[in-house]
């Protein structure tokens, strides 16, 4: 039955076709009544098919039922596809549950056995504080060292040192990082003929060695030990010893920064070796003469700190006025309040216009009447040498005049590039206006060794040439690198039979050496150093080598005492302590005395003492010697050709660290230049050699030539450049190898006036660039568009000194002045409620008066928080990945630019404009007013970072510890480096500075344990106890006795782009320069 | 029509879905037990053994700690 | 005809007379004979685009988003440029076979099948983005209010997840939408496939249609319900796309002008490439008699309308920025126009609002070869206007200090050729394997399909 109704079905269905096709193809012609057989019963428009059309029997009796018999049916299943729903559902359901039982849990991380062998000195989680010294360079800073379960893992100043006070500089920051490098030397290498090095026990080694220092020592072959600076008693006796066991020996101390012109000077003028430390926090006027205090030149944190003692805003009396005078945009001179550019070589110059106009004209010190100092600086007039180099008239007088009111508390400092000539010069300027009180004499610098002069080095070279030198032992130094270009040291040290090196790492010198020693770092050191006559500092191991290294001084003790077996680890601890015995702790009877005051001092890490020099025990100061300025006939002059500076790198300085990718990385406080050195001109010089930044220049002296890429800096004195020593090291480890440019070829033996300044070097261009990277990029800031955006942004809002005495309320008066019944109507309320942060809220204030922009924050806050090292060619393409910066913004004009500082972090805002853009919730606030950021949650769609109108969030592009330079910060002593308090965070997560929540979770800890409430004061971040001039305060801002509440109501507190109404936490009080004039010329 | 044979037609189509019903779930039951036995261990990414750390970390036994300092440096 | 139009006759849809068997096999015959040399070289040139694509994506999943030229302040480009756009073709296909049909524009018929099925392959383009550009591609479940071993629920008040959310579901709609419509059509290509492999995959997805009144009654209904759900889709889901920038604060982003101009910008580019390919499909596939030029003139004239829409959002950003006094607003629209990236402010500016404005000569309008170059215009401005939007407002914000330059890198410029090459690969399949054409709905609006008033032979009106 069912199939004859089919066949009728497609029967009828090829009717229907061919009626269509027949209606279709001829439709015009053809009438309906002609194709249809009978007229239709129904009216001929409404029929539902043709079958009804032309009225088919068996289609009118199906018509009586609603619905065609069977439209209603159920399709036949088995007429349907062979696969069913039913089972295409099975089969689905199946492949489900096979696919769900492959999958294993990913996070299974093997076998975790508790720890309970534990030793006793260790307890997870709490860090042990070991005090010591830092020999990064000569100054020996006292440091504290942090270590958890045994690895030192931060470096900061030790509060009980007298002159590091608690803080402590970017390299000793960053020289974790030198601990665990892992291509530190590992063991003693033999290289017979200074070739083929071959790696040999440090038995054999000192076999070898101990016999030819014996033989060249009865054979009168001189032993040369080329050392550094000698602050150490310990040491200077260790090398005494040496000289008495081999006699021929000779002890050379070399340095490459050693300020002797500054030392020279000094002792012609007053006598004694050393200039001495400058009370900086009792001047109210400093005229910084090329010296970069504040920067590379001294001890920076010691100056850093006595500066901003006078930079406060709120005491009466205590805000001094920095004047510079400089060739170099430097960090000083872009803190002064007022900057005059000059180029270096005409300072000696300026000096005597001075001293002319405080002397003969203004009659000001008992000097005037001197008249051999008189005819020296007759024929000089600070008037027309101010119209001829163009130095503004009203700021000299300003200057003069300040000298005459603060007699006794104004200072100058001249920088240590400037020739003998010029320091005695200043010397006698300080007399004059009274500088000389500020001298601390009574904790005055002592030498234990003097430097080797130039003569000394000349004939070390000429001994070697000749063959007279036998041995040279080069006492972790590396002269190959540091020596002037041309002293041919080099050469000479190949004519040498046995050269021995000792160093940390790979250097110039280990290559042409037959001995390459290893030595340990000043973490796994004992050492006793005295810099100043009024205190020793301790440096003691805090973990034993990690490497088959021994100290330096142990290997020479091991020598003196003739055998390889004498040598045990105690070798040079038992030294330093019979030293003690003898030279510090006299006063005590007995071992267990004596173990007990050692024990104390290892403890405090400083010994005062109150020997001191001849000045302490009451003598009376010495005076200043005139005819040391009157003998004077040789003066510095203005130069013809180009002036070329060369300065002292503030994070690699001699060259040492080049190999520490956080020291590479941190940018240069003024170019912002990260991973290279270049020559730094200004605008007007470019334009005149036609080059522009990256274009390559050839620069010579009479030291060498040297070619290397060319910065416009604004701000520089004209025909004059600039270039950072200690890069450019062609025998250093991956990171540091062949970054930057060698510019100690530039030095020469034999300079006119100082190793570091050569008024008539030749600069000329030359083809090709080399692409410097910034890590903020430059834009036209001299433009309209442009011009001051900072203050019309109200990003940067400053004040002069005068303008806040006299109206304190400056800063808000320059917004509108809203009644309160006016704020109410204007209050906006929001749609949904605020969290009132009721407990404790954390908050930081920066002051922008004391912060100088030198990058310490950003070095402290890398080691602290695992900040991975990125490398030049991602620093190029905008990832940094260092949670703070400084923003540096010009005003004024590209020849005479005014900078602002301000470093910029994340501003934990209370309406987060990064938490309600995460899709996954991963960056969430807490209660204490903390935007937190849960690393295992982010995916990484970065809308975060685009939300911020700070821009403050650092996303890992790649996993940069493999990325970078074939991941070396994968190899397994890296991972010792790490602060285990911090997460370390993979690829493709986002994160940004979390206020050391580390830290307020260990106080957190420490309230719950002692049952209290958190303290806000308690807490100090990391870059709160790095930053040299204390501008960084942190703490809870409910807490009214937190000094961070007061600050946060201070009139000279903003925040910045407070109108986008995203609530930061971080104010910043605004910087006010004292300068003369009582409104500030630059904001608007 | 050939009505009779559907019967045994019938049957048979009966008895050939009750032979088919015994075999597919022998078939499973072999499938899901080999299934199991399967070791999938040698998939499963290996799991970072940390190699046995070549550096050794001591104290020097001189080294004076100073007094547990519990809040930081302050 | 002979009687007079009382009425402005409607063009005809269908040139020629063709009768349902002549529509069969003109829309069936490309799928049933070998693909001609023009297809295999069109899927070559798109594979090996596709390939590259792939190339740079398994670069980019091994390394990390570095491989890209993304950067701190700039970290959105080109994933997010490419998504939006592809995203934004996607809703002319939508606007085509939903609204039109129930405004029931039965013009639409000759192209709604292939701008739908051009809607979902965007679509499919545009989704790959979103996952591919997260720094952590393996945790992209985390985007979605799983239980998950955090205890935490998404954040439902981020636009980005309301894309998930938007962009699943636009997907699934739009493809049921799509394979509804398919049905008969394939139960048509089934009952005149021969050999057996065809036959039975036809079978299968035919989902046994006995074309009985019953199926085609529940057929109609779904596809009206469908066409009706999906029509809000249209104006939402590129509105939930626009919030992405518009909820934020940075100026340039943070406008409520967003939704509506984003909307307008979509139905631009999507009817901008809907007429690209059509203009070479009905070349190729010699389909001119279904999709005539009428249809061409029509979407035209929606190019030059959104178009007009689309440079209005423009001028009104620029005066508000001027009229809202807020310094930032102010200099993100200076620097759009006269910054370092400028250049691409004038691509856009000249292709989307400049060149469409020729559509108002219907000379252009209906003359092919000028179409065709103005729509590659319009396609190239689209793009272009994301990347300003993106790039211009990220590269210089609010602090000077951060601001920086973006530059792409190889694998971003791989992985938009990619992106095209995916999109071409699978609208090529579906050429040779789907009809191009909606069958069904052409026979019902082919001449004469449609009981009509035909006047009586001798001129009464059909009245008896």
């Amino acid at each position: 039955m069912q199939s004859k109704e089919n066949q009728t079905d497609t029967e009828m269905h090829d009717k229907v076709y061919d009626i269509s096709d027949k209606i279709y193809k001829d439709s015009n012609e053809v009438s309906l009544e002609s194709i249809v057989p009978e007229a239709p019963t129904k009216d001929v428009n409404y029929w539902r098919s043709f079958r009804e059309l032309y009225s088919d029997p068996d289609f009118i009796k199906e018509r009586e039922n609603e619905f065609s018999k069977d439209a209603l049916e159920r399709p036949d299943i088995e007429e349907g596809s062979k696969f069913s729903r039913r089972k295409f559902l099975a089969l689905l359901s199946a492949s489900a549950a096979v696919a769900a039982s492959g999958c294993s849990n990913f996070r299974d991380r093997g076998e975790i056995v508790p720890y309970n062998a534990k030793p006793d000195s260790v307890t997870i989680g709490l860090p042990n504080y070991y005090a010591s010294t830092c020999t990064g360079c000569s100054s020996a800073c006292g440091i504290l060292i942090k270590t958890l379960q045994g690895r030192p893992i931060k470096v900061d100043g030790n509060p009980d040192h007298p002159v590091s006070k608690g803080k402590i500089c970017a390299i000793a920051q960053a020289s974790v990082m030198s601990l665990y490098d892992p291509e530190r030397l590992k063991n003693p290498v033999e290289r017979t003929d200074k070739t083929s090095p071959k790696e040999i026990s440090w038995g054999d080694a000192d076999d070898a060695i101990i016999a030819q220092l014996k033989n060249a020592a009865s054979s009168g072959k001189e032993i040369a030990v080329v050392a550094g600076k000698i602050i150490s008693p310990s040491q200077k006796k260790l090398l005494e010893d040496f000289v008495k066991a081999f006699p021929t020996a000779k002890v050379y101390s070399y340095e490459l920064y050693n300020d002797s012109a500054k030392n020279a000077a000094w002792e012609k003028c007053y006598g004694s070796k050393y200039y001495p430390p400058v009370q900086l926090d009792k001047a109210m006027i400093i005229l910084s003469l090329e010296a970069d205090f504040l920067g590379s030149d001294g001890n920076k944190v010691v100056n850093s700190r006595l500066f901003a003692a006078n930079r406060d805003t709120e005491t009466e009396g205590k805000f001094n006025r920095l004047y510079s005078v400089e060739g170099n945009a430097s960090v000083t001179g872009l803190n002064a309040d007022y900057r005059l550019i000059l180029k270096t070589d005409l300072l000696e110059e300026f000096v005597l216009s001075l001293l002319n106009e405080l002397l003969l004209v203004q009659k000001k010190s008992a000097l005037a009447q001197d008249e051999a100092v008189l005819s020296k600086i007759r024929n000089f007039n600070l008037d027309n040498f101010a119209s001829k180099n163009n130095l503004k008239k009203e700021v000299l007088d300003h200057l003069i005049s300040d000298f005459g009111q603060n007699a006794g508390k104004s200072f100058v400092i001249a920088g240590n590039m400037l020739p003998e000539s010029t320091h005695i010069a200043v010397n006698l300027l300080n007399e004059v206006i009274g500088g000389n009180e500020l001298y601390s004499f009574k904790d005055a610098f002592i030498e234990h060794q003097p430097m080797s002069s130039k003569a000394d080095i000349e004939n070390l070279v000429s001994d070697m040439n000749s063959g007279k030198a036998g041995i040279v032992i080069h006492f972790d130094t590396n002269p190959v690198y540091n020596m002037p270009g041309d002293s041919g040291y080099a050469e000479a040290l190949k004519k040498v039979p046995l050269v021995i090196t000792m160093s940390e790492g790979i250097n110039e010198t280990c290559e042409s050496g037959n001995y390459v020693l290893p030595v340990n770092t000043m973490f796994e050191s004992w050492g006793d150093y005295r810099t100043r006559s009024d205190f020793y500092s301790l440096q003691q191991p805090v973990i034993s080598p990690l490497y088959n290294t021994r100290q330096k001084e142990e290997i020479l003790l091991t020598w003196i005492k003739g055998s390889k077996n004498e040598f045990n680890n105690e070798i040079y601890h038992s030294y330093i302590i019979d030293n003690w015995k003898a030279g510090v702790f006299t006063n005590v009877s007995g071992d267990k005395e004596f173990m007990k005051q050692w024990y104390a001092a290892l403890n405090d890490g400083v010994v005062m003492t109150n020997a001191g020099t001849a000045q302490s025990s009451g003598e009376a100061e010495p005076a200043f010697k005139a005819d040391a300025f009157t003998g004077i006939n040789q003066r510095m002059t203005a130069g013809t050709g180009m002036t070329v500076v060369l300065s002292k790198s503030n994070t690699l300085d001699d060259g040492r660290f080049a190999n520490n990718g956080w020291l590479q990385e941190l940018p240069n406080p003024i170019t912002k230049i990260v991973w290279d050195n270049y020559a730094a001109i200004s605008p007007k010089t470019a334009k005149s050699l036609n080059i522009e930044s990256n274009d390559l220049v050839k620069i010579t002296t009479n030291g060498g030539t040297l070619e290397l890429p060319v910065f416009v800096q604004p701000g520089m004195a004209d025909d004059m450049t600039v270039i950072d020593l200690g890069y450019g090291r062609s025998a250093c480890g991956i990171v540091g190898k062949d970054v930057g440019f060698n510019s100690v070829k530039l030095i020469s033996k034999n300079s006119s006036l100082t190793p570091f300044l050569y008024s008539d070097a030749k600069m000329e261009k030359s083809s090709g660039t080399h692409k410097l990277v910034t890590t903020q990029d430059h834009y036209a800031f001299e433009e309209k568009l442009y011009k001051d955006i900072q203050y019309r942004r109200e990003i940067i809002q400053e004040g002069t000194y005068l303008q806040y005495k006299k109206n304190p309320d400056f800063l808000s008066d320059r917004h509108t002045k809203y009644t309160e019944e006016e704020k109410e109507k204007l209050k906006v309320g929001s749609i949904n409620e605020q969290y009132v942060h009721t407990g404790t809220k954390w908050g930081m204030v920066i002051d922008l008066n004391k912060c100088t922009g030198c990058n310490e924050c950003i070095a402290a806050c890398n080691v602290e928080n695992n900040i991975p090292v990125v490398g030049k060619e991602q620093m190029g393409k905008h990832r940094s990945m260092h949670w703070m910066r400084i923003d540096r913004y010009y005003s004024g004009t590209p020849e005479v630019p005014k900078a602002s500082f301000q470093p910029m972090l994340c501003q934990h805002c209370d309406f987060a404009p990064c938490e309600n853009v995460c899709p996954v919730a991963a960056t969430t606030h807490t209660p204490d007013g903390i935007n937190a950021m849960a690393y295992n949650r982010c995916v990484g769609t970065r809308y975060c970072s685009n939300n911020c109108p700070y821009k403050v969030r650092r996303f890992n592009y790649f996993n940069f510890r493999d990325h970078f330079r074939e991941g070396i910060q994968q190899e397994e002593s890296f991972s010792l480096m790490q602060n285990p308090e911090v997460t370390v965070r993979s690829r493709g997560v986002m994160e940004k500075c979390t206020f050391c929540l580390q830290r307020i979770m260990l106080e957190r800890q420490h309230a719950i344990e002692e049952n209290r409430q958190v303290k806000g004061s308690n807490v100090k971040t990391a870059c709160q106890e790095a930053c040299n001039t204390n501008a960084i305060y942190f703490g809870d801002q409910n807490d009214e006795t937190d000094p961070i509440s007061g600050l946060n109501k201070s009139k000279l507190a903003y925040y910045v782009l407070e109108e986008i109404k995203v609530k930061p936490n971080i104010t910043y009080l605004a910087k006010l320069r004292n300068v003369y004039e009582t409104e500030e010329t630059g904001s608007h | 029509m050939e009505i009779n044979k559907s019967s045994d037609s019938i049957n048979q189509t009966k008895k050939m879905k009750r032979k088919k019903f015994f075999l597919t779930s022998a078939f499973a039951a072999a499938g899901i037990f080999t299934f199991t036995k399967f070791p999938f261990g040698i998939l499963k990414a290996k799991v970072l053994n940390e190699k046995k750390s070549s550096l050794k970390i001591t104290e020097n036994p001189n080294a004076v700690k100073r007094k547990s300092n519990r809040y930081g440096n302050a | 005809m002979s009687f007079d139009a009382t009425y402005a006759r409607e063009l005809p849809l269908v040139e020629s007379k063709a009768s349902f068997r002549e529509i069969d096999d003109a829309i069936i015959k490309p799928t049933e004979e070998k693909p001609r040399k023009g297809w295999w070289v069109a899927f070559g040139i798109s594979f090996t685009a596709l390939m590259i694509g792939a190339y740079c994506l398994g670069l980019t999943f091994y390394y990390g988003i570095g491989m890209w030229g993304n950067n701190q302040p700039v970290s959105w480009a080109f994933g997010i440029i490419n998504f939006v756009f592809w995203i934004g073709i996607g809703h002319a296909g939508t606007l085509i076979s939903a609204i039109l049909h129930l405004f029931r524009q039965k013009w639409r018929t000759g192209i709604a099948r292939f701008a739908e099925a051009m809607t979902i392959f965007a679509v499919m383009t545009a989704g790959i983005f979103p996952v591919i550009h997260t720094g952590r591609p393996w945790l992209a479940g985390y985007l979605l209010p799983l239980p998950n071993q955090n205890g935490v629920w998404v954040n439902f008040i981020s636009p980005l997840l309301w894309d998930v959310f938007a962009v699943s579901t636009y997907f699934t709609i739009s493809f049921l939408f799509w394979s509804l419509g398919l049905i008969p059509d394939i139960a048509t290509m089934r009952d005149k496939a021969k050999n057996g492999v065809k036959k039975t995959i036809y079978k299968v997805l035919a989902l046994g249609w006995s074309g009985s009144n019953r199926s085609w009654s529940n057929y109609e209904r779904a596809y009206l319900i469908l066409a009706g759900i999906s029509t809000p889709l249209v104006l939402s889901v590129h509105s939930i796309v626009s919030f992405d920038f518009a909820v934020s604060v940075i100026p340039g982003w943070h406008t409520t002008i967003f939704p509506p101009y984003f909307v307008a910008g979509a139905i631009f580019s999507g009817f901008g490439m809907v007429s690209t390919i059509l203009i070479i499909v009905r070349k190729v596939f010699g389909m001119e008699h279904i999709i005539t030029v009428n249809h061409l003139e029509k979407m035209n004239k929606i190019l030059l309308a959104t178009g007009m829409m689309v440079g209005y959002a423009y001028s009104m950003e620029f005066f508000i920025a001027w009229y809202s006094g807020n310094t930032f607003e102010m200099f993100v629209f200076i620097n759009r126009a006269m910054g370092p990236y400028a250049w691409s402010y004038w691509t856009m500016i000249t292709c989307n609002v400049i060149l469409p404005q020729l559509f108002w000569f219907k000379k252009i309008r209906r003359n092919i070869p000028i179409t065709f170059v103005l729509v590659i215009f319009v396609n190239v401005g689209m793009w272009f206007e994301r990347f300003v939007i993106i790039i211009t407002s990220l590269h210089r914000d609010f602090l000077p200090a951060s601001w920086a330059m973006f530059y792409p890198s190889l694998v971003d410029l791989g992985l938009l050729l990619g992106s095209f090459g995916f999109f071409f690969t699978f609208l090529l399949l579906f050429l040779k394997f789907l009809p191009l054409v909606s069958i069904a709905e052409l026979k019902a609006v082919v001449e004469g399909a449609q009981p009509t008033i035909h006047p009586h032979p001798n001129g009464s009106n059909g009245k008896h």
